[in-house]
């Protein structure tokens, strides 16, 4: 560009200048151009957010099916823990060693023993001697039922050409057994209990008067699949049968070893929260973005002059709920979303007409300092008590991820000292912005920062009802880790507020 | 990646020829989009929203011209849309009060000439510096601002004097042109520093 101009070519001039001038956008601009172009493929930040929420749903659904999954589809109605294990390794059978068709087709009386037995080789759940099951056998659909007990029927299913299939594919036969475990009548139910010295009936032969409970199945294909949950309730009446007392020890000692895990729907719990807060800020000069500017462009920083910038508290509201799972006996984990309503304060004067003023930028790309003019109405008293009180807030939807620490107590009453982050998407909010001069507010909400990140801790005492219901109370400090606005605004703005938090946790 | 293979395949919706071309094109239209927007953030906002439409409307384009004009013609009418949305603008654009704007001298930013004569061009008032990109640096005559913008001819034109003067005056303050001869009675819309 040449010094001497002449001012007749003007508009070539500005041309010549304003053509060679160029910017490089952010990648944000691709990125957004590109999923608009393309909507099919979803960029990260959409993924992980879905990951965030469908990982917590899915926490809190996961190994609902759990006892089925081992092959033991319970009913609703739950039955005696003591009575259906259901974590029990898989037991391999041999399909060549499972041949009770024979037996089926001619309608012979088996005994359970004598299927497992020769069914699964390396039986280590049936006792050998244990002869207090009986199978009786059908052509299609046959029913077993154990002798020494009315709690129990067992259905074995045979295909109809079972014989026939037996011949054709020789070692592989397609009989499958559907174990049907039933609990009496409510009179007799005291013969579920492990510990019950009730000896058992003789076999009633009306199987069909007891409420089913669960079914397994008996795949000789893929083995016995947790053939304990069958047998030990099973078995265990017989242990009550004077003489057998090995067999008793037998059962109980597995029954000690093999307790069933609770599922972590059990185990977790959910919360409802709200926390009324009030809020504040700190405000300082974003000097990493902007390049010095003069000393004229700058009237002061709030860091040379506190007292500049004048902001009260605003009440804060924070509400959501939290999955809670117990990872140990003092530590539990814990996910969920919330909305914050965050707010403060700021005093300025009504002026009866707008004034020109500017807002000092940075421009990060060109390292430059923009100052972008603007219109103002307000002004910037310095003091408490303006005529016009502006609210300077953001709505903002969070998921927290955090953990609890249990400090202190046992049962009823609770100590916990928690700690979550929280990544912040800000809906909308106002944003008044100190001038650079600092005499004016200008209104701008495109600055504010839509992605953020916060931090909260707390500590809080949980008191539980005898419902199971568990009521919390403790104060929390929640922090704002990058400024509400975004890197072009040459200052930084960090809200906190404290609060006091209030919750109520339950079981699902 | 040549132009013409970058234009087929960009309307063939290939990503790689779009970003090619959005590549090759953004920094100047970007520069284009700044000088019309009150800030980098908006005029990000307004360089999306033009090569949306380069992209869905490259189907149309026949090879007539450049295609850097071609681009140029459809992000600038996007800048022009976007700005009469706002509800200022239309305030801005009829703005007769020059006499009471004041530009100070400690306004103006001394950084790098390209981007301070960009930057003394952003400090006029909105309806001023939109009329001056249209006429002096996009080519537009005062009639196609008229309707483009939905204002008067002659509201054009004034707008411009007075945002020539204006500018020149600033130009002039920080030495990057030399006084012109006559001072134009617009250059008393300047405060004395």
């Amino acid at each position: 560009m040449e010094n001497k101009f002449y001012t007749d070519d003007f508009e070539q001039f500005l041309k010549e200048t304003a053509d060679d001038f160029r910017m490089y956008p952010s990648k944000r601009v691709w990125n957004s151009l590109y999923n608009n172009l393309h909507p099919g493929r979803k960029w990260p930040s959409l993924a992980v957010c879905l990951l965030l929420v469908s990982s917590i749903i899915f926490i809190g659904l996961a190994h609902k099916n759990e006892i089925t999954g081992s092959k033991i589809l319970a009913s609703k109605d739950k039955l005696d823990t003591n009575t259906l294990i259901a974590h029990e390794p898989i037991i391999k059978s041999n399909t060549e060693a499972m041949t009770p068709v024979k037996n089926a087709a001619t309608d012979k009386v088996e005994t359970l023993h004598d299927i497992v037995t020769s069914g699964i080789r390396s039986s280590a759940v049936a006792p050998p001697s244990n002869r207090n099951m009986q199978v009786l056998a059908g052509p299609s659909a046959e029913l077993i039922h154990l002798v020494n007990n009315d709690i129990t029927k067992v259905i074995k299913e045979t295909d109809a050409g079972s014989t026939k299939n037996r011949t054709r594919s020789g070692n592989r036969q397609s009989t499958r057994v559907l174990l049907r475990v039933t609990t009496p009548d409510p009179a007799n139910s005291t013969a579920m209990g492990v510990n019950n010295k009730k000896p058992f009936s003789e076999n009633s032969g009306q199987p069909e008067a007891f409420l089913n409970k669960s079914v397994a199945v008996i795949e000789p294909r893929n083995g016995i699949k947790s053939m304990p949950a069958l047998i030990t309730p099973l078995l265990r009446p017989a242990a009550n049968i004077p003489g057998n007392n090995k067999e008793k020890e037998w059962m109980e000692d597995y029954a000690f070893h093999n307790k069933p895990a609770s599922s972590l729907k059990s185990k977790m719990v959910y919360q409802l929260y709200i926390t009324p807060s009030a809020g504040f800020r700190t405000l300082r000069k974003n000097v990493s973005y902007s390049i010095p500017a003069r000393p004229s462009l700058i009237a002061s920083s709030p860091e040379e002059e506190p007292n500049v910038l004048v902001q009260n508290s605003a009440l804060n509201l924070e509400a959501g709920y939290n999955f809670i799972y117990p990872y140990s006996k003092s530590i539990r984990i814990k996910g969920g979303l919330q909305l914050n309503y965050t707010n403060y304060r700021v005093y300025a004067h009504e002026l009866g007409h707008s004034s020109i003023t500017t807002l000092l930028l940075n421009d990060p790309y060109s390292g430059g300092v923009e100052l972008s003019q603007r219109s103002s109405s307000l002004a910037n008293l310095s003091i408490k008590g303006g005529d016009n009180k502006l609210n300077n807030s953001t709505f903002q939807v969070s998921l927290p991820i955090g953990a609890d620490l249990k400090l202190a107590g046992k049962n009823k009453l609770q100590w916990f000292a928690g700690a979550t982050v929280q990544p912040t998407y800000v809906l909308f909010g106002n944003a008044y912005l100190v001038s650079s001069d600092m005499k004016n507010y200008v209104y701008d909400a495109d600055l504010l920062r839509k992605w953020n990140l916060n931090a909260a801790v707390e500590t809080f005492i949980s008191y539980k009802t005898k419902k199971g219901v568990s009521f919390s109370a403790g104060p929390q400090l929640r922090y704002q880790l990058f400024s509400t606005y975004s890197k072009s605004y040459s200052y930084d703005e960090k809200l906190y507020n404290f609060g006091i938090k209030l919750g109520m946790t339950r079981n699902f | 990646m040549t132009e013409e293979q970058m234009l087929a395949g960009s309307i063939k919706n290939n990503a790689a020829a779009q970003e090619a071309l959005y590549n090759r094109f953004s920094p100047r239209m970007l520069g284009v989009c700044y000088r019309f927007a009150k800030n980098r953030e908006d005029a990000e906002d307004m360089l999306q929203d033009g090569f949306i439409k380069v992209f869905t409307q490259l189907h149309q384009y026949r090879n007539e011209g450049a295609l850097e004009g071609w681009i140029r013609r459809i992000v600038v009418h996007t800048c022009i849309n976007i700005l009469k949305k706002n509800k200022k603008f239309a305030d801005s654009v009829d703005i007769t009060h020059a006499n009471s704007i004041h530009i100070k001298e400690d306004m103006i930013p001394s950084i790098m000439q390209a981007k301070q004569v960009v930057e003394c061009i952003r400090l006029l008032p909105l309806g001023y510096r939109t009329v001056l990109n249209l006429y002096a640096i996009e080519g537009y005559s005062h009639k196609e601002i008229a309707n483009m913008l939905e204002i008067e001819e002659s509201t054009s034109r004034s707008q411009y004097t007075r945002a020539k003067a204006m500018l020149e005056d600033v130009l002039v303050k920080k030495k990057i042109i030399q006084k012109p001869r006559a001072k134009t009675s617009f250059g008393a819309a300047i405060s004395p520093l």
